[in-house]
Protein backbone atom coordinates (compact mmCIF):
# COMPACT_ATOMS: atom_id res chain seq x y z
CA UNK A 1 0.00 0.00 0.00
CA UNK A 2 2.65 2.08 0.84
CA UNK A 3 5.06 1.47 -2.03
CA UNK A 4 4.33 4.93 -3.57
CA UNK A 5 5.84 6.53 -0.50
CA UNK A 6 8.92 4.45 -0.99
CA UNK A 7 10.52 6.59 -3.01
CA UNK A 8 14.42 5.94 -2.81
CA UNK A 9 16.64 8.86 -2.71
CA UNK A 10 19.12 9.72 -5.45
CA UNK A 11 23.04 10.48 -5.08
CA UNK A 12 24.17 13.36 -6.13
CA UNK A 13 27.90 13.57 -7.45
CA UNK A 14 29.64 16.37 -8.55
CA UNK A 15 33.70 15.70 -9.91
CA UNK A 16 35.04 17.87 -11.65
CA UNK A 17 33.20 21.32 -12.01
CA UNK A 18 29.74 21.51 -11.59
CA UNK A 19 26.75 23.18 -10.19
CA UNK A 20 23.24 21.99 -8.62
CA UNK A 21 20.34 23.56 -7.26
CA UNK A 22 19.84 21.23 -4.36
CA UNK A 23 16.90 19.41 -2.80
CA UNK A 24 16.84 16.27 -1.21
CA UNK A 25 19.44 12.90 -1.48
CA UNK A 26 20.83 10.22 0.02
CA UNK A 27 24.65 11.23 -0.25
CA UNK A 28 26.05 14.09 -1.36
CA UNK A 29 29.70 14.09 -2.83
CA UNK A 30 31.52 16.82 -4.14
CA UNK A 31 35.11 16.36 -5.30
CA UNK A 32 35.91 18.69 -7.60
CA UNK A 33 34.36 22.19 -7.24
CA UNK A 34 31.16 22.50 -6.74
CA UNK A 35 28.16 24.57 -6.25
CA UNK A 36 25.17 24.02 -4.56
CA UNK A 37 22.80 27.34 -5.02
CA UNK A 38 19.55 26.20 -2.86
CA UNK A 39 18.93 23.94 0.14
CA UNK A 40 20.02 20.48 0.95
CA UNK A 41 18.55 17.82 2.78
CA UNK A 42 20.61 14.20 2.89
CA UNK A 43 21.97 11.84 4.75
CA UNK A 44 25.30 12.56 3.83
CA UNK A 45 27.21 14.99 2.74
CA UNK A 46 30.88 15.06 1.54
CA UNK A 47 32.98 17.89 0.43
CA UNK A 48 36.96 16.81 -0.58
CA UNK A 49 37.67 19.67 -3.20
CA UNK A 50 35.98 23.09 -2.93
CA UNK A 51 32.52 23.40 -2.39
CA UNK A 52 29.86 26.02 -1.88
CA UNK A 53 26.31 25.64 -0.52
CA UNK A 54 24.41 28.68 -0.89
CA UNK A 55 21.24 27.21 0.77
CA UNK A 56 20.57 25.91 3.94
CA UNK A 57 21.83 22.21 4.99
CA UNK A 58 20.36 19.56 6.71
CA UNK A 59 22.17 16.10 6.89
CA UNK A 60 23.33 13.11 8.83
CA UNK A 61 26.65 13.21 8.60
CA UNK A 62 28.60 16.19 7.02
CA UNK A 63 32.60 15.48 6.32
CA UNK A 64 35.01 18.30 4.82
CA UNK A 65 38.63 17.83 3.87
CA UNK A 66 39.15 20.15 1.21
CA UNK A 67 37.78 23.94 1.63
CA UNK A 68 34.39 23.91 1.57
CA UNK A 69 31.53 27.46 2.53
CA UNK A 70 28.10 26.98 3.92
CA UNK A 71 25.92 30.10 3.67
CA UNK A 72 22.54 28.71 4.81
CA UNK A 73 22.27 27.59 8.65
CA UNK A 74 23.29 23.53 9.06
CA UNK A 75 22.10 20.52 11.29
CA UNK A 76 23.70 17.75 11.20
CA UNK A 77 24.38 14.62 13.70
CA UNK A 78 28.28 14.47 12.76
CA UNK A 79 30.30 17.47 11.61
CA UNK A 80 34.04 16.59 10.75
CA UNK A 81 35.98 18.55 8.86
CA UNK A 82 39.51 18.51 8.55
CA UNK A 83 40.25 21.22 5.58
CA UNK A 84 39.55 25.10 5.91
CA UNK A 85 35.64 25.11 6.05
CA UNK A 86 33.38 28.43 6.95
CA UNK A 87 29.98 28.22 8.03
CA UNK A 88 28.29 31.73 7.36
CA UNK A 89 24.98 30.51 9.28
CA UNK A 90 24.44 28.86 13.02
CA UNK A 91 25.50 25.72 13.13
CA UNK A 92 23.91 23.00 15.07
CA UNK A 93 25.17 19.54 15.72
CA UNK A 94 25.31 16.37 18.30
CA UNK A 95 29.21 15.61 17.32
CA UNK A 96 31.46 18.56 16.28
CA UNK A 97 35.22 17.66 14.94
CA UNK A 98 37.25 20.00 13.52
CA UNK A 99 40.63 19.39 12.85
CA UNK A 100 42.11 22.21 10.11
CA UNK A 101 41.16 25.82 10.14
CA UNK A 102 37.33 26.66 10.35
CA UNK A 103 35.38 29.55 11.00
CA UNK A 104 31.33 30.25 12.53
CA UNK A 105 30.19 33.66 11.28
CA UNK A 106 27.20 33.07 13.74
CA UNK A 107 26.38 30.69 16.85
CA UNK A 108 27.55 27.08 17.37
CA UNK A 109 25.24 24.58 19.20
CA UNK A 110 26.30 21.14 20.15
CA UNK A 111 26.91 18.47 22.37
CA UNK A 112 30.43 17.53 22.02
CA UNK A 113 33.09 19.42 19.80
CA UNK A 114 36.56 18.50 19.55
CA UNK A 115 39.02 21.33 18.18
CA UNK A 116 42.30 20.43 17.45
CA UNK A 117 43.36 23.63 14.53
CA UNK A 118 42.38 26.72 14.46
CA UNK A 119 38.61 27.63 15.20
CA UNK A 120 36.99 31.15 14.93
CA UNK A 121 33.43 31.37 16.26
CA UNK A 122 31.73 34.86 15.48
CA UNK A 123 28.65 34.40 17.28
CA UNK A 124 28.22 32.30 21.07
CA UNK A 125 29.04 29.07 21.73
CA UNK A 126 26.49 27.27 23.67
CA UNK A 127 26.73 23.37 24.58
CA UNK A 128 27.47 19.99 26.12
CA UNK A 129 31.66 19.99 26.24
CA UNK A 130 34.25 21.62 24.27
CA UNK A 131 37.96 20.02 24.42
CA UNK A 132 40.22 22.42 22.72
CA UNK A 133 43.93 21.33 21.59
CA UNK A 134 44.39 23.87 18.91
CA UNK A 135 43.76 27.32 18.72
CA UNK A 136 39.88 28.80 19.86
CA UNK A 137 38.79 32.17 19.62
CA UNK A 138 34.95 33.20 20.36
CA UNK A 139 33.92 36.81 20.34
CA UNK A 140 31.01 35.99 22.34
CA UNK A 141 29.84 34.38 25.56
CA UNK A 142 30.89 30.66 25.48
CA UNK A 143 28.82 28.78 27.53
CA UNK A 144 29.13 24.94 27.99
CA UNK A 145 28.90 22.08 30.58
CA UNK A 146 32.34 20.83 30.26
CA UNK A 147 35.26 23.10 28.89
CA UNK A 148 38.73 22.24 28.84
CA UNK A 149 42.03 23.25 26.76
CA UNK A 150 45.14 23.20 26.02
CA UNK A 151 46.18 25.31 23.63
CA UNK A 152 45.64 28.83 22.98
CA UNK A 153 42.26 30.38 23.97
CA UNK A 154 40.72 33.96 23.70
CA UNK A 155 37.20 34.38 24.58
CA UNK A 156 35.73 37.66 24.07
CA UNK A 157 32.71 37.26 26.29
CA UNK A 158 31.88 34.84 29.36
CA UNK A 159 33.00 31.91 29.79
CA UNK A 160 30.60 29.55 31.80
CA UNK A 161 30.83 25.88 32.58
CA UNK A 162 30.08 23.97 35.51
CA UNK A 163 34.35 22.46 35.20
CA UNK A 164 36.58 24.72 33.54
CA UNK A 165 39.99 23.27 32.98
CA UNK A 166 42.87 25.09 30.93
CA UNK A 167 45.86 24.16 30.24
CA UNK A 168 48.35 27.11 29.35
CA UNK A 169 50.95 26.73 27.04
CA UNK A 170 50.80 29.75 24.85
CA UNK A 171 49.00 33.48 25.68
CA UNK A 172 45.48 33.19 26.26
CA UNK A 173 42.73 35.74 27.36
CA UNK A 174 39.88 35.18 28.33
CA UNK A 175 36.86 38.77 29.52
CA UNK A 176 34.89 36.59 32.47
CA UNK A 177 35.03 33.08 33.48
CA UNK A 178 32.40 31.61 35.63
CA UNK A 179 31.70 28.13 36.98
CA UNK A 180 31.86 25.82 39.63
CA UNK A 181 35.77 24.05 39.35
CA UNK A 182 37.92 26.34 37.45
CA UNK A 183 41.60 25.20 37.30
CA UNK A 184 44.22 26.72 35.01
CA UNK A 185 47.54 25.13 34.75
CA UNK A 186 50.95 25.90 33.24
CA UNK A 187 52.31 23.62 30.89
CA UNK A 188 55.65 23.36 31.66
CA UNK A 189 57.91 23.09 28.52
CA UNK A 190 60.87 24.16 28.24
CA UNK A 191 61.33 24.36 23.64
CA UNK A 192 63.93 26.59 23.11
CA UNK A 193 62.18 27.16 19.92
CA UNK A 194 59.06 28.59 21.92
CA UNK A 195 61.04 30.38 24.26
CA UNK A 196 62.55 32.34 21.13
CA UNK A 197 59.21 32.97 19.52
CA UNK A 198 57.80 34.15 22.74
CA UNK A 199 60.83 35.92 22.91
CA UNK A 200 60.43 38.17 19.67
CA UNK A 201 56.46 38.06 20.10
CA UNK A 202 56.86 39.16 23.58
CA UNK A 203 53.99 36.61 24.24
CA UNK A 204 54.37 35.31 27.64
CA UNK A 205 52.28 32.00 29.01
CA UNK A 206 49.80 33.69 30.90
CA UNK A 207 46.02 33.69 30.89
CA UNK A 208 44.85 37.16 31.31
CA UNK A 209 41.38 37.37 32.83
CA UNK A 210 39.08 40.18 34.09
CA UNK A 211 37.07 38.22 36.20
CA UNK A 212 37.42 34.49 37.70
CA UNK A 213 34.84 33.46 39.74
CA UNK A 214 33.99 29.94 41.15
CA UNK A 215 33.46 27.34 43.94
CA UNK A 216 36.53 25.76 43.65
CA UNK A 217 39.47 27.63 42.30
CA UNK A 218 43.06 26.64 41.27
CA UNK A 219 45.00 29.33 38.99
CA UNK A 220 48.93 29.37 37.74
CA UNK A 221 50.64 31.95 35.41
CA UNK A 222 47.14 33.84 35.40
CA UNK A 223 46.83 37.63 35.59
CA UNK A 224 43.46 38.56 36.57
CA UNK A 225 41.88 41.97 38.16
CA UNK A 226 39.47 39.88 40.51
CA UNK A 227 39.03 36.25 41.69
CA UNK A 228 36.08 35.00 43.47
CA UNK A 229 35.39 32.15 45.12
CA UNK A 230 34.44 29.53 47.88
CA UNK A 231 38.11 27.99 47.97
CA UNK A 232 40.67 29.57 45.76
CA UNK A 233 44.74 28.58 45.69
CA UNK A 234 46.81 30.93 44.12
CA UNK A 235 49.55 28.81 42.47
CA UNK A 236 52.79 30.14 41.01
CA UNK A 237 53.19 33.46 38.43
CA UNK A 238 49.95 34.72 39.04
CA UNK A 239 49.50 38.08 38.92
CA UNK A 240 46.11 38.98 41.26
CA UNK A 241 44.62 42.25 41.97
CA UNK A 242 41.77 41.64 44.81
CA UNK A 243 40.97 37.89 45.80
CA UNK A 244 37.72 37.96 47.70
CA UNK A 245 36.78 34.23 49.01
CA UNK A 246 34.52 32.51 52.08
CA UNK A 247 36.30 29.94 52.46
CA UNK A 248 39.81 29.10 52.11
CA UNK A 249 42.82 31.19 50.67
CA UNK A 250 46.08 29.54 49.43
CA UNK A 251 49.04 32.21 48.09
CA UNK A 252 52.39 29.99 46.85
CA UNK A 253 55.16 31.67 45.76
CA UNK A 254 56.31 33.81 43.35
CA UNK A 255 52.66 34.99 43.37
CA UNK A 256 51.38 38.80 43.53
CA UNK A 257 47.79 39.36 45.57
CA UNK A 258 47.02 42.73 45.91
CA UNK A 259 43.78 42.44 48.28
CA UNK A 260 43.02 39.52 50.09
CA UNK A 261 39.19 39.95 51.19
CA UNK A 262 37.31 37.53 53.45
CA UNK A 263 33.45 37.68 53.08
CA UNK B 1 14.53 52.44 34.97
CA UNK B 2 15.24 49.44 37.15
CA UNK B 3 15.90 51.22 40.46
CA UNK B 4 16.44 48.35 43.02
CA UNK B 5 19.18 46.37 41.83
CA UNK B 6 21.53 43.73 43.94
CA UNK B 7 24.71 42.73 43.00
CA UNK B 8 25.76 39.44 42.18
CA UNK B 9 27.95 39.20 46.03
CA UNK B 10 24.65 39.46 47.48
CA UNK B 11 22.60 37.54 45.81
CA UNK B 12 24.89 34.48 46.94
CA UNK B 13 25.23 35.95 50.12
CA UNK B 14 21.48 35.97 50.90
CA UNK B 15 20.09 33.01 49.50
CA UNK B 16 23.62 30.65 49.85
CA UNK B 17 23.85 29.52 46.39
CA UNK B 18 27.24 28.61 44.95
CA UNK B 19 29.10 30.21 42.02
CA UNK B 20 28.45 26.71 40.16
CA UNK B 21 24.50 26.89 40.81
CA UNK B 22 24.07 30.71 39.75
CA UNK B 23 26.53 29.74 36.53
CA UNK B 24 24.60 26.49 35.93
CA UNK B 25 21.03 28.43 36.42
CA UNK B 26 22.22 31.49 33.83
CA UNK B 27 23.29 28.52 31.10
CA UNK B 28 20.12 27.03 31.20
CA UNK B 29 18.08 30.08 30.76
CA UNK B 30 16.68 29.88 34.35
CA UNK B 31 18.02 33.68 35.04
CA UNK B 32 16.99 35.09 32.10
CA UNK B 33 20.11 36.87 30.46
CA UNK B 34 18.76 40.28 30.74
CA UNK B 35 18.59 39.94 34.03
CA UNK B 36 22.58 40.06 34.46
CA UNK B 37 23.36 44.28 33.80
CA UNK B 38 27.11 45.11 34.10
CA UNK B 39 27.62 48.09 35.44
CA UNK B 40 31.09 49.44 36.32
CA UNK B 41 32.25 49.69 39.95
CA UNK B 42 35.57 50.34 41.29
CA UNK B 43 36.67 46.91 41.17
CA UNK B 44 36.24 46.95 37.35
CA UNK B 45 32.70 45.50 36.28
CA UNK B 46 30.10 44.11 38.62
CA UNK B 47 26.97 42.54 37.75
CA UNK B 48 23.49 43.40 39.32
CA UNK B 49 20.66 41.71 38.99
CA UNK B 50 16.73 43.63 39.66
CA UNK B 51 16.30 42.76 43.07
CA UNK B 52 13.08 41.42 43.54
CA UNK B 53 12.60 39.32 40.71
CA UNK B 54 16.03 38.13 41.01
CA UNK B 55 15.42 36.67 44.61
CA UNK B 56 11.71 35.53 44.20
CA UNK B 57 12.94 33.63 40.88
CA UNK B 58 15.60 31.69 43.19
CA UNK B 59 13.28 30.88 46.12
CA UNK B 60 10.80 29.74 43.43
CA UNK B 61 13.70 27.61 41.56
CA UNK B 62 15.16 26.43 44.87
CA UNK B 63 11.14 25.09 46.08
CA UNK B 64 11.27 23.57 42.71
CA UNK B 65 14.66 22.03 42.34
CA UNK B 66 13.68 18.61 44.30
CA UNK B 67 10.60 17.85 42.22
CA UNK B 68 12.16 18.68 38.66
CA UNK B 69 15.14 18.53 36.89
CA UNK B 70 17.02 21.53 35.50
CA UNK B 71 16.12 20.89 31.74
CA UNK B 72 12.21 20.75 32.93
CA UNK B 73 13.13 24.19 34.87
CA UNK B 74 14.37 26.09 32.24
CA UNK B 75 11.44 24.75 29.76
CA UNK B 76 9.23 26.80 32.79
CA UNK B 77 11.20 30.08 32.35
CA UNK B 78 12.87 29.80 28.81
CA UNK B 79 10.70 32.45 26.74
CA UNK B 80 9.16 29.83 24.90
CA UNK B 81 5.74 28.66 25.88
CA UNK B 82 5.93 24.93 25.96
CA UNK B 83 3.23 22.71 24.05
CA UNK B 84 0.85 23.24 26.93
CA UNK B 85 -2.21 22.56 25.62
CA UNK B 86 -5.40 22.04 27.74
CA UNK B 87 -8.84 20.72 27.13
CA UNK B 88 -11.52 23.40 26.82
CA UNK B 89 -13.48 21.28 29.48
CA UNK B 90 -10.61 21.12 31.94
CA UNK B 91 -9.59 24.83 31.14
CA UNK B 92 -12.06 26.05 34.42
CA UNK B 93 -10.50 23.28 36.62
CA UNK B 94 -7.57 25.42 36.55
CA UNK B 95 -9.04 28.11 38.42
CA UNK B 96 -7.11 30.50 36.31
CA UNK B 97 -10.20 32.40 34.62
CA UNK B 98 -13.76 33.21 35.89
CA UNK B 99 -16.55 31.80 33.87
CA UNK B 100 -17.78 35.32 32.77
CA UNK B 101 -13.64 35.61 30.95
CA UNK B 102 -14.03 32.24 29.25
CA UNK B 103 -17.22 32.96 27.87
CA UNK B 104 -16.70 36.28 26.53
CA UNK B 105 -12.91 35.41 24.90
CA UNK B 106 -14.51 32.29 23.67
CA UNK B 107 -16.88 33.85 21.96
CA UNK B 108 -14.16 35.83 19.95
CA UNK B 109 -12.55 33.16 18.62
CA UNK B 110 -13.10 30.48 16.59
CA UNK B 111 -14.48 27.55 18.16
CA UNK B 112 -12.15 24.79 19.43
CA UNK B 113 -11.88 22.02 21.71
CA UNK B 114 -8.18 22.42 22.72
CA UNK B 115 -6.82 25.64 23.68
CA UNK B 116 -2.86 26.25 23.30
CA UNK B 117 -1.14 28.55 25.54
CA UNK B 118 -0.92 31.64 23.85
CA UNK B 119 -4.92 31.42 24.21
CA UNK B 120 -4.71 30.81 27.85
CA UNK B 121 -2.10 33.74 28.03
CA UNK B 122 -4.36 36.33 26.40
CA UNK B 123 -7.28 34.98 28.45
CA UNK B 124 -5.79 35.26 31.48
CA UNK B 125 -4.63 39.11 30.68
CA UNK B 126 -8.10 39.79 29.88
CA UNK B 127 -8.67 38.64 33.07
CA UNK B 128 -6.29 40.39 34.91
CA UNK B 129 -7.61 43.82 33.17
CA UNK B 130 -11.15 43.01 33.88
CA UNK B 131 -10.06 43.62 37.94
CA UNK B 132 -9.00 47.16 37.18
CA UNK B 133 -12.50 48.38 35.51
CA UNK B 134 -11.79 48.17 31.85
CA UNK B 135 -14.92 48.73 29.99
CA UNK B 136 -16.17 44.98 27.46
CA UNK B 137 -16.21 46.80 24.50
CA UNK B 138 -12.32 48.16 25.57
CA UNK B 139 -11.45 44.73 26.51
CA UNK B 140 -12.57 43.07 23.12
CA UNK B 141 -10.27 45.49 21.48
CA UNK B 142 -7.36 44.27 23.89
CA UNK B 143 -8.00 40.74 23.15
CA UNK B 144 -8.44 40.78 19.51
CA UNK B 145 -5.18 43.20 19.72
CA UNK B 146 -3.17 40.47 21.20
CA UNK B 147 -4.85 37.57 19.02
CA UNK B 148 -3.46 38.99 16.21
CA UNK B 149 -0.60 40.83 17.22
CA UNK B 150 0.86 39.09 20.32
CA UNK B 151 3.03 36.12 19.33
CA UNK B 152 4.43 34.75 22.82
CA UNK B 153 6.44 31.96 20.87
CA UNK B 154 8.43 34.49 19.04
CA UNK B 155 9.06 37.68 21.04
CA UNK B 156 9.06 37.41 25.19
CA UNK B 157 10.54 40.88 26.46
CA UNK B 158 7.48 42.68 25.49
CA UNK B 159 4.94 44.52 28.05
CA UNK B 160 1.55 45.79 27.36
CA UNK B 161 0.46 49.04 28.28
CA UNK B 162 -2.91 50.26 28.46
CA UNK B 163 -3.34 54.92 28.42
CA UNK B 164 -6.56 56.16 28.93
CA UNK B 165 -7.51 59.71 27.99
CA UNK B 166 -11.58 60.35 28.48
CA UNK B 167 -13.19 57.35 27.27
CA UNK B 168 -10.58 55.95 24.74
CA UNK B 169 -8.54 53.43 25.49
CA UNK B 170 -4.82 52.73 23.89
CA UNK B 171 -3.33 49.40 24.09
CA UNK B 172 0.50 48.80 22.81
CA UNK B 173 3.06 46.46 23.20
CA UNK B 174 6.06 48.04 24.41
CA UNK B 175 10.08 46.46 24.51
CA UNK B 176 10.68 45.74 27.88
CA UNK B 177 11.43 48.62 30.09
CA UNK B 178 10.85 51.02 27.89
CA UNK B 179 10.65 54.61 29.00
CA UNK B 180 7.39 55.76 28.21
CA UNK B 181 6.18 59.48 28.59
CA UNK B 182 2.35 60.55 28.04
CA UNK B 183 0.62 63.93 27.65
CA UNK B 184 -1.12 65.06 31.38
CA UNK B 185 -4.21 64.54 30.32
CA UNK B 186 -3.44 60.83 29.62
CA UNK B 187 -3.45 58.19 31.92
CA UNK B 188 -1.47 54.79 32.21
CA UNK B 189 -3.86 51.88 33.26
CA UNK B 190 -2.47 48.97 33.01
CA UNK B 191 1.37 47.90 32.95
CA UNK B 192 2.08 43.75 32.49
CA UNK B 193 5.49 42.27 32.19
CA UNK B 194 4.55 39.74 29.38
CA UNK B 195 7.66 37.55 30.10
CA UNK B 196 6.17 37.38 33.75
CA UNK B 197 3.01 37.34 32.72
CA UNK B 198 4.12 34.28 31.03
CA UNK B 199 6.07 32.42 33.63
CA UNK B 200 3.60 32.75 35.95
CA UNK B 201 0.82 31.33 33.96
CA UNK B 202 3.42 28.36 33.05
CA UNK B 203 3.87 27.66 36.32
CA UNK B 204 0.46 27.32 37.75
CA UNK B 205 -0.52 25.39 34.53
CA UNK B 206 2.01 22.63 35.17
CA UNK B 207 1.40 23.35 39.36
CA UNK B 208 -2.44 22.43 38.96
CA UNK B 209 -2.17 19.69 36.67
CA UNK B 210 -2.17 16.97 39.36
CA UNK B 211 1.36 17.21 40.42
Amino acid sequence: MNTVEKKELHDLKISGSGTSGGGKFDAVKISGSGKIVGDIDCHELKISGSGTISGDVKAGYIKTSGSSTIKGNTKAETITTSGSSKNEGSVMAAEMNTSGSSIFSKDLIFKTFKVSGSCKVEGRIQGGSIKASGSLRVEKDCEVETFSSSGSVHIEGLLNADRIQIEINHESSIKEIGGETIVVKHHNSNGLIKQMVNFFLQKEDYLFSEMIEGDEVYLENTKAKLVRGKNVVIGENCDIDTVEYSGSLDVKQNSRVGEKVKF
Amino acid sequence: METDLISKKEVLEQTGISYGQLYRWKRKNIIPESWFIKKSSFTGQETFFPREKMLSRIDTIKEMKDDYSLDELSDFFSPNPTKIEVHADELPSHNILSEDTLSFCTTLLPARKVFEFPDILNMSIIEKAKRIQVPREELQTLFLFLHEKFTPLKDSSLELVGLRKGEEYIWMLLPLHSELLVDHLAQTVLKFDLQQTMEELKITLTNSRGV
